[in-house]
């Protein structure tokens, strides 16, 4: 039985944890560029 | 007792969370509520939504209670491939990014997405996608109140009916006072509170279980889990990833956002939200590959990431996910509702029943469908049916058959109404066969891959020209 290898599987926890919170980051300064451009609404 | 059995809080604490939020969110709409001034307003958010609250109105609405219960539970029952079957629901935000932009620019003065059919293929399509809409929007609707119950009930023991009715009564009355306005402002925030929520739990659970032993245990005593070949589970990536085509492309939550954003934003905020969005069901799913190194008892596998993350973080973690889940049904719940009401609002009422419809007129209708959409919604769910929550299954075919109908619409100049109306009939028709007889894993892809051929075919033997300008003059001389 083919296996994916323990290295794959960490880097997949690893990588999605670090995506998710640089997504809320992203966000975060996406706002406060929006805010600065007055292009919110 | 025993639907008490897994709560992971108290009962005082789950109102507490609640109440706290409830309040929040209906204070934000009222706020929010103001910039609406006319119709447009209420229903699209004045056309001006910028690239912040666009790609986070986006992901926050795709990030259903599923995504953030079912998740560890398609981990625990499907491993790594379960884990990646549930990401590629991206996709569908990903594809969806040119066609947005290409909506704003073909419709700029558009509604709904039944507006589009309608000017596209004529009123015998425009009925029957009119049906497939309202049938998988009440679904949707139905299957996250429900869950809402559900899940409140679970996670903390207050009744049912309790849960699902503060959660519908809170979504119902923020969308009714702040219309797209307050679906969007609050969508943002509770974007930001799932991401939080789930990098939080995440992290404190891997500093807790080393990633080597959870490998080590799923390799020795379940292999399964971690097996690079899982046909089952390749044929529900390939149905999850056109069953979210399917939902996305057809269902007017996605087109009025797409006609709510400033122009040049569209194709961004929705390639963004599918960037966003695609990490998530991983990183809130894999805690449920942890419960066998931590040695928990799941007697519920959809309880297993709150059991996770209160096993690890304690009573923290328990709010933590009382949260997030909160602030994703309501994401879905409020933007179901103000779109729904919106095709109600605009396609049946005002182009079938009353088209000299004034301002006001418009206005006191979208708030009348919104509140009777609520009490709907509530009639159906209160007797605890949970076979219905299956039912929200029987609308992958039928969205999958909407998928080729709406590309081709929106790309070929040649595609014609009757091979668009085709495609909706045989494509569900199919699905709802291959549903029943071969299994749920294949109906959106058989749905869709029968919608592609009749398309294709009725497009290639006989093609119809069509000026797309019919798109904005149509609206214009209305």
């Amino acid at each position: 039985m083919n296996l994916f290898p323990e290295s794959f599987f960490n880097i997949l926890i690893i990588v999605s944890l670090v995506w998710t919170a640089l997504a809320g980051l992203t966000l975060l300064m996406l706002i406060l560029a929006d805010f600065k451009n007055k292009t919110i609404w | 007792m025993d639907e008490f059995r897994t709560s992971v809080l108290t009962q005082q604490t789950g109102f507490l969370l609640l109440g706290i939020f409830g309040v929040l969110w209906i204070a934000l709409g009222i706020y929010w509520g103001r910039k609406a001034k006319d119709t447009e307003g209420f229903m699209l958010a004045g056309r001006n939504v910028g690239l912040a609250l666009g790609a986070a109105t986006a992901m926050a609405t795709w990030v259903t209670s599923n995504t953030i219960m079912l998740a560890p539970k398609f981990a625990l029952q499907m491993g790594i491939w379960g884990m990646l079957a549930y990401a590629t629901a991206s996709f569908g935000l990903f594809l969806f990014a040119p066609m947005a932009s290409r909506i704003r620019r073909l419709l700029p003065k558009g509604y709904t997405s039944g507006d589009f059919i309608r000017l596209r293929y004529g009123r015998v399509a425009w009925g029957l996608f009119l049906l497939i809409s309202f049938f998988y929007s009440m679904a949707w609707l139905v299957s996250m109140a429900m869950a809402g119950g559900i899940l409140l009930n679970a996670l903390s023991g207050m009744r049912y009916e309790y849960g699902m009715t503060v959660i519908l009564f809170v979504c119902v009355l923020y969308t009714l006072f702040g219309g797209l306005y307050a679906v969007i402002g609050t969508d943002f925030i509770q974007s930001l509170i799932i991401l939080a929520g789930v990098v939080l739990v995440g992290v404190v659970v891997i500093t807790r279980v080393d990633l080597g032993e959870i490998h080590a245990t799923l390799a020795a005593k379940q292999p399964g889990l971690i097996q690079v070949f899982m046909p089952v589970a390749l044929l529900s990536f390939f149905n999850n990833m056109f069953f979210g085509f399917g939902e996305i492309f057809h269902n007017n939550v996605w087109w009025s956002r797409a006609f709510a954003m400033r122009e040049g934003v569209p194709q961004k905020a929705f390639l963004l939200s599918g960037l966003f969005w695609f990490p998530i069901p991983i990183a809130a799913g894999f805690i449920g590959l942890c419960a066998a190194p931590l040695g928990i008892n799941v007697p519920d596998a959809d309880m297993v990431g709150p059991l996770v993350a209160s096993k690890v973080l304690g009573t923290a973690g328990a709010v933590v996910v009382f949260i997030v889940v909160f602030c994703s049904l309501a994401s879905s719940i409020d933007s179901l509702l103000a779109a729904t009401s919106d095709l109600i609002a605009q396609d049946v009422y005002r182009k079938m029943l009353n088209p000299w419809a004034e301002e006001a007129q418009m206005r006191r209708m979208a708030t009348r469908i919104i509140v009777g959409l609520g009490v709907v919604t509530w009639l159906i769910c209160l007797p605890r049916i949970s076979d219905l929550l299956s039912v929200l299954f029987f609308a992958g075919p039928l969205v999958g058959s909407a998928i080729w109908p709406v590309i081709a619409g929106i790309y070929w100049r040649r595609a014609n109404p009757a091979g668009a109306v085709a495609a909706m009939v045989l494509g569900s028709t199919v699905g709802l066969i291959a549903y029943f007889q071969i299994g749920w894993y294949t109906a959106s892809l058989v749905g869709a891959t029968v919608s592609m051929v009749v398309v294709g075919l009725t497009t290639l033997l006989w093609p119809r020209e069509f000026d797309w300008k019919k798109l904005n003059e149509a609206e214009a001389a209305s």
